[in-house]
C-alpha cells in the first residue's frame, strides 16, 4: 500500500458517513422515544393536575352549621338558628368607634343577623352588605368561633398582615374567606365577586 | 408508535445522498472536525421534515442542501469563536515558500512511519488554515483535481497547489526521517 492508499484509509475511516448514519440511527431511535413518552407524560402530568386541582375544591365539605342559600337567613338548624335583626335587638358593634367602613358603592343593601343557640343564647352575629351579586358577611361572636358558611382545612389559608393583625384569607374564584381576631372578636368574612382592592380598602377600614 | 417514515426507506434517502451531501459540508463548514455534527443536524431535519410531508424524490438534493446550509449558518452562530485565518502567517514565510517549494513533492516520496499517518491526518485536521484538511480531503479521498478543488472552495490553482506541497513537506520534515513532531 503506497503512501496515498495509507492516508486514503486513514482518512475513510475518520470521515466514515456509515459511522455518521449508525449515531444517526440512534439519535432518532432515542428521540422517538422521547416523542412517545411526551404523548404519555403529558397527559398524565394533566391528568394528575386537573385531578389535585379537583381535589383541593372538593375540600369544601359542608359542616353543621352551613347555611342553605335563601333570600333571607331565618333558618332552622339543629344547633343554631339564625334569624334576621329588624332592630328588635341592639347588636354591638365589633370594631374602633371611630372606625370608617369603606364599602364598595354598589353595595346598596344590607342587613344584619343573629345567631341562636338552641337554647335561645346569642351565639355570633352577622353583618350582611350585599346586591343581586355581590356580598360581604361578616360574622363575628365575642366566646366562639362564628358561625362560618364554609370549611375548609387549615392548609389552604395563607397568613396576610394589615396593620399589624394577622388574618388568615383564602379564596376560589368567586369568594374570598377571611378569618381573624380583632377588638375581642373572633371574625369570619366571606365575600362574593369582590375584587381584591375592594376587599383590601374595606379591611383596611376596620382594622384600624 | 411507528414514525410515519421508516428507517429502510430514510436508509436509501441517505445512501442515495450522503456523499454528495458530506463533500458539500466539508467546503463549507468552517472546521472539518465540525462535519460529523453538521450533517448529522441535517439528516435529523430531514427526518422531522420526512415525517410531516412528502418530499419529491428528485429534489431531496437540492434540499437537502437548503437545509444543510441552515444548520451551518445556525452551527456557527451558536459556536463562533473563529477568528479570520489569513491565507500567509503574519511573518509572511509563506511568500518565500511560494517560490522555493518545488512542486513536484508527491506524497508517495515521503518516508513516514506505517503507525503514525494517524497523527498525519490529526495534524492536517488540526491546522488553523482549515482549507488544509478540507483540500486534502478532496483531492486524497475524492480524487478530485486541483482546478475542481479550487473551484470548488472559489480559490486559485495555485494557492490549493502550494497547501498541499506546503503541508507535505511539513510532513517529512515532522513525521518522516525518525519522526521529529512532537503533539
Amino acid at each position: 500500500m503506497n503512501n496515498k492508499e495509507k492516508l486514503k484509509k486513514i482518512i475513510a475511516k475518520d470521515i466514515n458517513p456509515n459511522d455518521y448514519y449508525n449515531d444517526l440511527v440512534k439519535k432518532i431511535k432515542k428521540k422517538e422515544i422521547n416523542r412517545i413518552g411526551k404523548y404519555i407524560l403529558i397527559p398524565t402530568c394533566l391528568l394528575i393536575f386537573i385531578s389535585g386541582y379537583l381535589l383541593i375544591k372538593s375540600n369544601i365539605t359542608p359542616n353543621n352549621n352551613i347555611l342553605l342559600e335563601s333570600s333571607s337567613y331565618n333558618f332552622n338548624n339543629s344547633s343554631l338558628k339564625v334569624v334576621e335583626n329588624n332592630n328588635d335587638l341592639m347588636i354591638p358593634f365589633p370594631f374602633k368607634e371611630n372606625a370608617n367602613i369603606i364599602i364598595p358603592t354598589d353595595l346598596v343593601q344590607s342587613k344584619t343577623y343573629i345567631v341562636f343557640t338552641k337554647d335561645n343564647d346569642i351565639y355570633s352575629y352577622i353583618l350582611k352588605y350585599f346586591n343581586n351579586d355581590k356580598s360581604i358577611n361578616v360574622a363575628y361572636a365575642k366566646d366562639y368561633e362564628p358561625m362560618k358558611e364554609y370549611y375548609y382545612s387549615e392548609e389552604v389559608f395563607k397568613i396576610k398582615k394589615i396593620n399589624n393583625i394577622a388574618l388568615k384569607i383564602y379564596n376560589d374564584d368567586i369568594n374570598y374567606y377571611i378569618e381573624f381576631n380583632y377588638n375581642n372578636y373572633n371574625f369570619s368574612i366571606t365575600t362574593t365577586n369582590i375584587n381584591e382592592k375592594e376587599l383590601n380598602n374595606f379591611l383596611k377600614s376596620i382594622l384600624k | 408508535m411507528a414514525s410515519q417514515i421508516n428507517l429502510s426507506k430514510f436508509n436509501d434517502i441517505y445512501d442515495k445522498t450522503n456523499k454528495d451531501l458530506l463533500k458539500y459540508i466539508i467546503i463549507k463548514c468552517h472546521n472539518i472536525n465540525d462535519t460529523k455534527d453538521i450533517i448529522q443536524d441535517t439528516y435529523l431535519e430531514l427526518w422531522r421534515i420526512l415525517n410531516k410531508k412528502d418530499l419529491v424524490e428528485d429534489n431531496l438534493k437540492s434540499y437537502l442542501i437548503g437545509i444543510a446550509n441552515n444548520k451551518i449558518k445556525k452551527y456557527y452562530k451558536k459556536n463562533w469563536t473563529l477568528k479570520t485565518i489569513s491565507l500567509f502567517t503574519k511573518d509572511n514565510n509563506d511568500l518565500e515558500l511560494i517560490n522555493t517549494i518545488e512542486d513536484k513533492i508527491n506524497i508517495n516520496d515521503l518516508v513516514i512511519k506505517q503507525d503514525v499517518w494517524d497523527r498525519v491526518w490529526k495534524y492536517i485536521k488540526d491546522k488553523k488554515n482549515q482549507d488544509i484538511p478540507k483540500v486534502f480531503y478532496l483531492y486524497y479521498e475524492l480524487d478530485l483535481t486541483i482546478k475542481e478543488i479550487a473551484n470548488l472552495l472559489s480559490k486559485t490553482e495555485s494557492y490549493i497547489k502550494h497547501l498541499i506541497y506546503r503541508t507535505l513537506k511539513e510532513l517529512q520534515d515532522n513525521f518522516g526521517n525518525g519522526d521529529n513532531y512532537n503533539e
